[in-house]
């Protein structure tokens, strides 16, 4: 199984609608894809029409094994389940911080259900914490969304400047434009020079929609509801890039 | 997924729409209704699935196809997912997952519709209170489509349950309703089994390797065409699909009987009238150099995850000019074989052969061994090709040539073959000793004889890229890495084959297979 978390510092960024989408389109690809919700506010689960709880919270998690497996439910598309936020993720920290080795205990959570995805999205919670270190220990890449504004951009540099600090050799950094909308000079102007400075900035940039924003109504993914979008393709070009950079390695060239 | 039953059959006397108003009694379900979609029945030629108790059926739905592979007879569901375009191979699959429990059941056979259903299904989705789908029941009335005919077969109602991860207990409400109060009973036959019944589809018993339960007595003219019917019947079956190149396991089955056949056409000069089979002999061997090519092609196609692992990334793109090259090689090879499989030569071939072996001829006109024991016959050649390997093995040392380890890897197939073949005729516990012996030492040498000849085939290659104008330094590196590798992987194997060279010689080995012609009453021709 390999693991791929939508990750900013910053909130509001499109982590939550790039985790959906991409875990819908993989799903459609043929992909067997589990989406876990981590973030408390729950969003992804609300896009699923999930109830956003688990049995025991956290605390259950950390105790049994199992509970996990259990915590997994099938979403309305064909391949592709979620486990559902709940409320006491925001206690992640608190839970895990006297466990021995805390940043690895995300991964040892997901053992017993590994063999049954192909893929797992994370849907990260906002913050610079033991939660993101257990994300950035069991990830095999970090999808970041960022919008092409300076103070988006400064987190980027912040996570940059943490890495430096900690390195993590396994794990690729994948930052893309997000809520991107050309009619702004500073956006154009961000996307027009950042990708020179950064290495693996995708290609791809999301475009600021109001078809995205529907997704809190619609309660699907964009693909669902407005198949062939403007937002749709966009979503569709930045899975093939993640698709092509992470998760080809049948392709030997 | 739960383990239990999942496909019900709709009584005669109630109709779908009765049944699906009843079910909306006590339910909130969201209905939908799909006429006249065709679904899909995939199998190998050969029934892979299905003899592995299970089924793949297919629809297209949406722009995309959705694929249930499910347990044959309960429905349980093995795999789910959409999937962009129809896989015909186990490697088209494109989640490593499945392609490897896909590779386990098909091996390398491609997929082919077996059977096609035109389908009336209504889709009843039970949604809980946020409009959240919880289970999909599907009523579903089939149509099997008769093939080569506009015809359509009414199969009976199946009842389908697919319960949602997480939502057991309104799979088990749903179970309830329907078994207790509904009075619905678990399908009797898989609705696959069904359709198969109404056109008299019986997936015959295939097996490239067939199993010989001989008479030990029997004339060896009689034994050994029965063995050489059962070739001639895979070589048939397979032709077709070998000159369509439709997966690469219909040319290896088709390669696995013509060699066995010619080995023993070539090995039983005393049993078979040589006059005769001249001709069918030589055309044979004429056929088979068309074939040979293309397996090692398709070997050294199959190769590349592996040689992709021993490269490092900047080497690995590396790879693509080589793959394009043997490609377009087998493409051209290809059309050649099949120019060959498809004339009027093969064919008169064919017809021959099956005439000579479905003609009883009388003993006197045959050489003298025909008309004796085939216990006997085989039991001499075993002995003979057992020899032979001791002679050319004991002649071995480290600085052999390849043509020399190869000469022996030729012999020992051989003797693999008669193995094979005829084990059954001698006490197994006699004969279970060199069949192991046999397989450990042909283990070692199908090693060396493979990476001999990819080590030959890269060197070529690389003096092919060199002669090029237009060939980048790091193709060449790229190449001399595999040289390297090969060379490598062929001295481990070297290092490997006295051990089990040696397991061939012991002294109680020889006494065994002494005994396996000493049983026989056959003597003369000594052994080792």
């Amino acid at each position: 199984m390999r693991i791929l978390a939508t990750y900013n510092i910053k909130g509001g960024v499109g982590k939550t609608t790039t985790a959906v989408n991409l875990a819908y389109l993989a799903a459609q690809e043929g992909y067997r894809t589990l989406l876990w919700d981590l973030d408390p506010q729950g969003a992804a689960t609300f896009c699923f029409r999930v109830k956003p709880k688990i049995k025991g919270g956290i605390t259950g998690l950390k105790k049994r094994s199992s509970s996990l497996e259990k915590a997994v439910k099938a979403t309305d598309f064909e391949g592709l389940d979620v486990i559902p936020s709940d409320f006491s993720f925001r206690n992640f920290d608190q839970v895990f911080s006297d466990a021995k080795k805390p940043a690895r205990q995300l991964l040892k959570l997901l053992f017993p259900i590994a063999r049954e995805y192909d893929l797992l999205i994370i849907d990260s919670a906002p913050s610079i914490s033991l939660a993101s270190e257990n994300i950035f220990y069991a990830a095999d890449a970090l999808l970041i969304p960022l919008i092409p504004t300076t103070f988006s951009v400064r987190t980027y540099y912040q996570l940059l400047h943490y890495f430096r600090k900690k390195p993590a050799s396994h794990l690729k950094l994948l930052p893309f434009f997000s809520m991107y909308d050309s009619s702004r000079l500073l956006h154009r102007q961000i996307v027009g020079s950042l990708p020179r400075e950064f290495r693996g900035m995708l290609n791809t940039s999301i475009p600021y929609a109001r078809r995205i924003e529907l997704m809190g109504v619609e309660r699907a993914p964009v693909g669902h509801f407005a198949p062939k979008s403007k937002s749709d393709k966009a979503y569709k070009r930045l899975w093939e890039e993640i698709r092509e950079k992470v998760l080809d390695e049948r392709h030997f060239f | 997924m739960p383990a239990d039953q999942l496909i019900y059959q709709l009584p005669a006397t109630l109709a779908p729409k009765e049944f699906k108003s009843w079910l909306e009694d006590d339910h909130v379900f969201e209905f939908e209704h799909s006429k006249d979609f065709t679904r899909i029945y995939l199998d190998t030629f050969d029934w892979r699935l299905f003899r592995s108790g299970s089924v793949l059926e297919i629809i297209l739905e949406k722009g995309h196809y959705l694929l249930t592979w499910r347990k044959l007879g309960t429905g349980v569901i093995l795999d789910q997912r959409t999937m962009k375009s129809l896989p015909r191979f186990a490697s088209e699959f494109i989640a490593p997952g499945l392609q490897h429990r896909m590779r386990d059941v098909i091996g390398r056979r491609s997929l082919m519709p077996q059977i096609s259903l035109k389908s009336d299904t209504r889709k009843l989705y039970l949604l809980d209170g946020e409009e959240k789908q919880q289970l999909r029941l599907e009523i579903r009335m089939d149509r099997v489509v008769v093939p080569n005919s506009t015809g359509y077969l009414m199969l009976p109602t199946f009842v389908y349950l697919f319960p949602y991860r997480g939502y057991r207990g309104a799979y088990q409400k749903i179970l309830q309703r329907i078994t207790a109060s509904g009075g619905l009973l678990p399908a009797q036959k898989d609705p696959l089994t069904e359709a198969m019944d109404y056109l008299q589809i019986e997936p015959e018993d295939y097996n490239n390797r067939p199993e010989f339960e001989l008479n030990p007595d029997r004339e060896a003219i009689d034994g050994l065409k029965e063995v050489l019917e059962a070739f001639r019947v895979i070589m048939e079956k397979n032709i077709q699909g070998a000159c369509q190149a439709e997966d690469p396991e219909y040319l290896h089955d088709f390669l696995i009987a013509a060699r066995r056949t010619q080995c023993l056409l070539n090995r039983y000069p005393d049993v078979f009238p040589e006059e005769a089979l001249k001709l069918i002999k030589q055309d044979f061997e004429w056929a088979e150099q068309f074939a040979s090519p293309i397996r090692d092609l398709d070997i050294y196609l199959s190769l590349f995850d592996e040689f992709a692992s021993r490269l490092d990334q900047a080497h690995r793109a590396s790879l693509r000019p080589l793959y394009e090259y043997l490609r377009d090689q087998k493409a051209a090879k290809q059309w050649q074989m099949r120019t060959a499989l498809e004339s009027t030569r093969y064919k008169r071939l064919m017809e021959n052969w099956k005439r000579f072996l479905d003609h009883k001829q009388a003993l006197q006109d045959l050489p003298e061994a025909a008309g004796r024991p085939i216990r006997e016959v085989a039991g001499i050649r075993i002995a003979d090709l057992y020899r032979e390997i001791l002679s050319l093995g004991r002649e071995l040392d480290e600085e052999s040539s390849a043509e020399a380890l190869v000469a022996l890897h030729q012999t020992s197939k051989k003797l693999g073959y008669h193995l094979e073949l005829f084990h059954s005729l001698f006490p197994k516990k006699k004969i279970a000793w060199l069949v192991e012996a046999q397989l450990s030492l042909q283990e070692n040498l199908n090693s060396f004889h493979d990476l001999n000849l990819q080590h030959d085939a890269l060197l070529k290659y690389r003096q092919k890229m060199q002669q090029e104008q237009r060939t980048m330094p790091v193709w060449l590196e790229t190449m001399d890495l595999l040289v390297e590798d090969r060379e490598s992987e062929c001295r481990k194997a070297r290092l490997e084959f006295p051990e089990r060279f040696k397991k061939l010689t012991r002294k109680k080995m020889r006494k065994q297979v002494r005994s396996l012609l000493e049983d026989r009453g056959t003597r003369g021709r000594g052994t080792a």
